[in-house]
Parts: C-alpha cells; sequence; structure tokens
C-alpha cells in the first residue's frame, strides 16, 4: 500500500489534479490516454506537458518506456513505482524469455507483438482486444498489457477469441490517436476505432470450444507460475513452445508433414491461414493455428511428441534447428535419448 | 530567558546567523481580529453547497496582513489524498488576481496554479469548463484570490466582465470565493452592484495605540531569539515603534525584526530606543511620498 503523503510532500510534488490509478493489467499506453481524457486535454498536448524533451508517441512506451518517463509519473500521480512498473510489458516478456530486456534494445523480441510504429501511427496489429472486456469496463474501458503478448490469442473470462481490427474499417487499434481532429478531447472511449469511430467493445464475438479453452487456461496458468515442478519458470516451457511454432509455421519439408499430420490427428480440418514471418507477426489466426497444435504437441510430454515424430520421420535437426535461445533440458533429454542419430554428430551442443 | 517560548531557547543560544535567518522567516503571530477572520473563514469552508453561496472580500491596507493571514488559512487546510481510492483533494485553492481583469489569465494562473496540463492558445470557454472540471474533481470548496485591486488596471467593462466569470464560478461549482485586496478592492468589487451585494467585507484594520497592540509586542518579544528582554511593551518602546510602523502589523513587524537583526549583529541582546534610532528605517508615510504618492 502507498505511504500516505503528508501535504507538504504533495504540494511539493505537484501531483496532476485529476490523477488516478491505472486498472487492473492496464497499459502504460491506456493509463496516459486516460489521464490526458481525465484532464481534458489532448494526449499529444499531455505527453508533451509531462515529457516536453521526447516524442511519446514515437516509440513503444509498453514495451519499456525511457527511466525519466516513469520517473515523472512517479512523482507527478499518486501511484507508487512498483504499480507503475507493472504497466509496462518488460516485466512479463523477461518472464516468458528469460533474459532481461534492455532500454537500448531495439527490434524484435520474443512473445511480444510489434505495433509497427510509423512515425506517430501504429499500422501493425500488434494490439488485440476482447470484445467482452471492454464492454464490462462500462464508461472506463481500457486496454491490457496481455493483449500485446503473441500467445494471448482467446480472453480466459470471457472464453471468446480475442480480436485484432475494427470489424467495420479493418483498423488497427490506435487508441491514443482518438482526439485528433476532434474538439472535445474527453468524450471519445478507449474502445472507439480511432478511424471509422465503431465501438469496438460491441465487435462480434467468437466463442473458443471448451477443449481447446481449457488448453489455453492451461498455458497462461505456466505463463504465470511455470508448467509444473520439474519446470518450475515460465520462460522453460515458452522457449519450447516458441520453436515448435517456428516449426510448424514452416510450409514445406518435414514441417509441413509434421503440421498437417498434427491437425489431423487433432480431429480438425487441415488449413492455411495467410501470414508468414515470425511469430508475433502473424495475423491472430494463423497464430491460434499454430499455437493449438503446439500445445497439443506438448501435452502428454513426452509420450504424444514422441509418437508423432516417430511416425512422422521427424528428425531431431528439424526440431531444434535455428533455436535461437538455450534449449532447456526436460526438453533437450528427451530429443537425445529418441531421436539423436549419433553418427558424425557432437553431444556438446545438448550439454547445458 | 523568561521572556522566551521554551521552544525558542535552542535558538536563541544557536550562532548569529540561523538567528538571523530565524527571525527574518515569516511568522504567524495570532492576534484578535486576524483570528475572528480566521473564524469566519472556517464558517465559510463548512457551509454547505446552497444556489447562492456566501462571498467574502477581505480589505485591509497594504502591508497590514492579510495575505500571510491567507496563508496561514491555507495552511490549515492542505491538499490530502484521500484514503480508498487515493483521489487529491485541495479544499482550498489560492490564486493571486492576474494584473488586469483578463479571464484567460485568470484560467491560466489557476490552471497553473492547480498543476493541470493546458494548451495555451485554448479557446476561452474550452479553458474555462477545464477549470471547472479541475476545481470539482479536486473538490475545492473555496477559491482565495489575492489582489483583486488589480482588476482596477481595466476598462469599466473588463471589470465586469472578471467579476462576472467569478459570479459564474460560484453559481456552477457551488464554491465560496475569498477576494482580498486593499481599500481600492472595494471599488472594484462595487464595478457590478450584484457582485458588491454578495461579497461580504470584511476589514483588517489599522492597530491602534490600545492594549492590543501591547499584546501584539509582548508576543513579537517571546519570538524573537534575543538573549535578554527588551520590554517591547514599556510605554517609551512601544509608543516610539507605533509612530516607526504607523499602525500595520507588516511594518511593526519589519521594524521589529530590522531592531533584532541590527541587535544581533552588534552584539547586543536587546532592543532599546537608542537601537530604534540607529537602525535604518524610513517611514511608511515618507516612502509613499517618496513615490509621488500622498499618504
Amino acid at each position: 500500500m502507498t505511504p500516505i503523503l503528508s501535504p507538504d510532500a504533495l504540494l511539493e510534488r505537484r501531483i496532476l489534479p485529476c490523477t488516478f490509478h491505472p486498472s487492473e493489467d492496464e497499459l502504460l499506453s491506456s493509463w496516459l490516454v486516460r489521464l490526458a481524457q481525465a484532464h481534458r486535454v489532448k494526449v499529444q498536448l499531455f505527453s508533451h506537458y509531462l515529457w516536453p524533451q521526447i516524442v511519446v508517441w514515437k516509440r513503444d512506451i509498453d514495451k519499456l518506456a525511457p527511466p525519466h518517463m516513469l520517473n515523472t509519473l512517479v512523482v507527478r500521480t499518486l501511484t507508487d513505482p512498483h504499480r507503475i512498473a507493472q504497466t509496462m510489458l518488460a516485466p512479463a516478456v523477461e518472464r516468458l524469455t528469460g533474459t532481461q530486456l534492455l532500454h537500448v534494445k531495439r527490434g524484435p523480441t520474443s512473445w511480444l507483438m510489434p505495433v509497427g510504429i510509423v512515425h506517430r501511427t501504429r499500422q501493425g496489429n500488434g494490439l488485440v482486444y476482447c470484445p467482452g472486456c471492454l464492454q464490462r469496463d462500462g464508461a472506463n474501458p481500457y486496454y491490457r498489457t496481455s493483449w500485446r503478448l503473441a500467445f494471448y490469442v482467446v480472453c480466459p473470462t470471457c472464453g471468446v477469441y480475442l480480436r485484432e481490427e475494427c470489424p467495420a474499417c479493418g483498423a488497427p487499434v490506435n487508441f491514443f490517436r482518438l482526439d485528433m481532429g476532434h474538439q472535445n478531447a474527453a468524450e471519445q472511449l478507449l474502445s472507439t476505432c480511432y478511424k471509422c469511430a465503431f465501438d469496438l467493445s460491441q465487435a462480434p464475438m467468437q466463442p473458443v470450444p471448451a477443449q481447446e479453452l481449457s488448453r489455453y487456461y492451461t498455458l497462461y496458468r505456466v505463463s504465470r507460475e511455470g508448467w509444473k515442478e520439474a519446470v518450475p519458470y515460465p520462460h522453460q516451457y515458452f522457449r519450447v513452445l516458441r520453436q515448435i511454432v517456428r516449426v510448424l509455421s514452416c510450409p514445406f519439408g518435414e514441417a509441413l508433414r509434421l503440421q498437417v499430420d498434427v491437425r489431423l490427428r487433432m480431429g480438425q480440418p487441415v488449413t492455411w491461414p495467410s501470414g508468414g514471418g515470425a511469430f508475433e507477426q502473424l495475423p491472430i489466426a494463423r497464430r491460434i493455428y499454430l499455437l493449438e497444435q503446439a500445445m497439443w504437441l506438448l501435452e502428454d510430454w513426452p509420450a504424444r511428441f514422441i509418437r508423432v515424430m516417430h511416425d512422422n520421420q521427424i528428425k531431431s535437426y528439424t526440431i531444434r534447428r535455428d533455436m535461437a535461445e538455450e534449449m532447456p533440458f526436460w526438453f533437450s533429454s528427451v530429443l537425445v535419448e529418441h531421436f539423436f542419430s549419433a553418427r558424425n554428430r557432437s553431444w556438446s551442443q545438448f550439454e547445458h | 530567558m523568561k521572556h522566551l517560548i521554551e521552544a525558542l531557547h535552542p535558538v536563541a543560544l544557536s550562532d548569529t546567523p540561523t538567528r538571523i535567518q530565524f527571525i527574518q522567516s515569516n511568522r504567524w503571530i495570532k492576534y484578535p481580529a486576524a483570528e475572528r477572520i480566521l473564524e469566519r473563514l472556517e464558517e465559510l469552508l463548512a457551509h454547505p453547497k446552497i444556489a447562492r453561496m456566501p462571498n467574502l472580500l477581505l480589505v485591509g491596507e497594504t502591508n497590514n496582513g492579510k495575505t500571510l493571514l491567507l496563508k496561514k488559512f491555507c495552511q490549515l487546510h492542505k491538499p490530502y489524498a484521500t484514503l480508498g481510492d487515493e483521489k487529491l483533494v485541495r479544499p482550498v485553492v489560492t490564486v493571486e488576481a492576474p494584473p488586469k481583469p483578463d479571464e484567460k489569465q485568470f484560467y491560466r494562473k489557476l490552471l497553473d496554479q492547480l498543476n493541470a496540463p493546458y494548451r495555451q492558445a485554448d479557446r476561452l470557454d474550452r479553458m474555462e469548463r477545464q477549470v471547472f472540471h479541475v476545481l470539482q474533481h479536486l473538490d475545492t470548496r473555496m477559491l482565495i484570490i489575492d489582489e483583486i485591486q488589480n482588476l482596477l488596471a481595466g476598462s469599466s467593462t473588463s471589470q465586469r466582465v472578471f467579476l462576472n466569470v467569478l459570479k459564474g464560478m460560484a453559481n456552477e461549482l457551488q464554491i465560496v470565493i475569498v477576494a482580498a485586496g486593499t481599500m481600492e478592492a472595494r471599488n472594484a468589487m462595487s464595478a457590478d452592484p450584484q457582485m458588491a451585494n454578495r461579497f461580504v467585507q470584511k476589514f483588517l484594520p489599522r492597530w491602534h495605540y490600545t492594549e492590543e497592540y501591547l499584546r501584539l509586542l509582548a508576543s513579537f518579544e517571546r519570538l524573537l531569539p534575543l538573549r535578554e528582554a527588551s520590554r517591547l511593551t514599556e510605554p517609551a518602546l512601544a509608543e516610539r515603534i507605533y509612530a516607526m510602523s504607523e499602525g500595520t502589523i507588516g511594518e511593526i513587524s519589519a521594524v521589529i525584526t530590522t531592531a533584532a537583526v541590527t541587535a544581533i549583529r552588534a552584539g547586543k541582546e536587546r532592543i532599546d530606543l537608542k537601537l530604534l534610532d540607529q537602525i535604518d528605517y524610513v517611514l511608511p508615510s515618507e516612502r509613499r511620498r517618496f513615490q509621488g504618492v500622498s499618504a
């Protein structure tokens, strides 16, 4: 709990008059836009007032904001620093990758969807939303940190698939541009599409089948507390998951064979949603398609995995190819034991 | 050191710069007229919200303690954060009137005072809406406007417009407006008969050589970290200080402070008549005459 501030400290810190805490799991950018609205000023003016030296909306502040930006918020709001740090994605991404996200790091980050910043707009679908949650927020809809993570494709609360664009005009979410061209800054709810003013909370919702939903529940639990006793950290599971979705997304050779077989075994039609590239940049339909297969493969570990790999004659090389991060022991030990053909291969790469 | 309040004993024993700094810093000294006004302000602050809120015009001569009195009141009602949702509350907001009756400048000053972001070039109506919104959000119950005589530095039309702004604020936000200024402030407020009617006038009178004045001197003495008693209340000293200050509390304080600092610098530990002669002090009326303003 925040310590009670003395009145002199309140005056000295020049606390913003209409300040409030971020909502549960709220993104920094969403909180800033709502703060600007609460002060009846436009977002650009509000951010220029607090940080005159930097252009706030030209960067991905949700990923990792510069420290002085956060310091200003610590001083000028009543929210404690710990809570403010939680509005950024860095802690969540660090949990999933096991590596520290540095401020200087640019470029792709595992599990974090890029928003496609072009000048001061976002042209990628890097932020998804749940119409049900936006509806439930009532008068104060806001965007959640989890909606920037690539594996968050369903809403565990509403049991529906998340959406990545406006159903009316297909524009990505750009809530910080809502006040552009409008006289009154505070009237637009954050759930409004910035381009066509469609209310995103009214977007059609597609329920997730019960069996799939339970898979996602497990996945989200793993992202918070690790898989099981032997794999206690989320990144030990997520590194493998990312590698498997990468292998499955390969549209030729052994990987394609594996993908078709998994789909058939899951009892689902083999379709091929469009989109290629890094998992974080794929359209949501394709991410769902790949995630469901990968989660299914890792279930009943390692029996199902071994059986499917053997049946399809998949080599260990296909699985571990181009794996950027260190392979966790629970995974490498199965690969070594069941798929490794010893001839002319070095063991040292598995001995982590 | 019986002439001092106990808390000041360590200060009186400290080194010269510390003592001088202590003497020169602003201190609040209780006196009945100020206490009565503070009580009235308390009543106003607690006033329930009604359609026609009572307002107050505090009038006093220049350097007669108006601003210090208002500051004292603000210190008693500082901003705080509510416990549950930690919302900022500022029951009393003080702002100085702009140098001329200009509403936009007034709103800007007010928004600056409230630490709110705003657009310099915003239209007047939008700025007004923002001010109203922020004051409502802060749960402000009293707005104090000091130096209200600045209104006079404008045409009669702009004076009336400015007063209408204040009226609008009082009506819409249902807050108490306290204006403070010199005697000319009364003329400024009378630009609009309706406003003159709404603002109850309270005077902070000039001091006379009475029992109350002597009590004030005694209070001053108890708060000056001199090591010996000066006995300021003795007729010779009291009359002399009265004559030098010409009866305003700011001047009384200035005379005593200057004398005390001179005493400490000279290695004396008390104020006496000789010291009062020595200090470099120009009578307020002389100062005004020097500036070409008749007293």
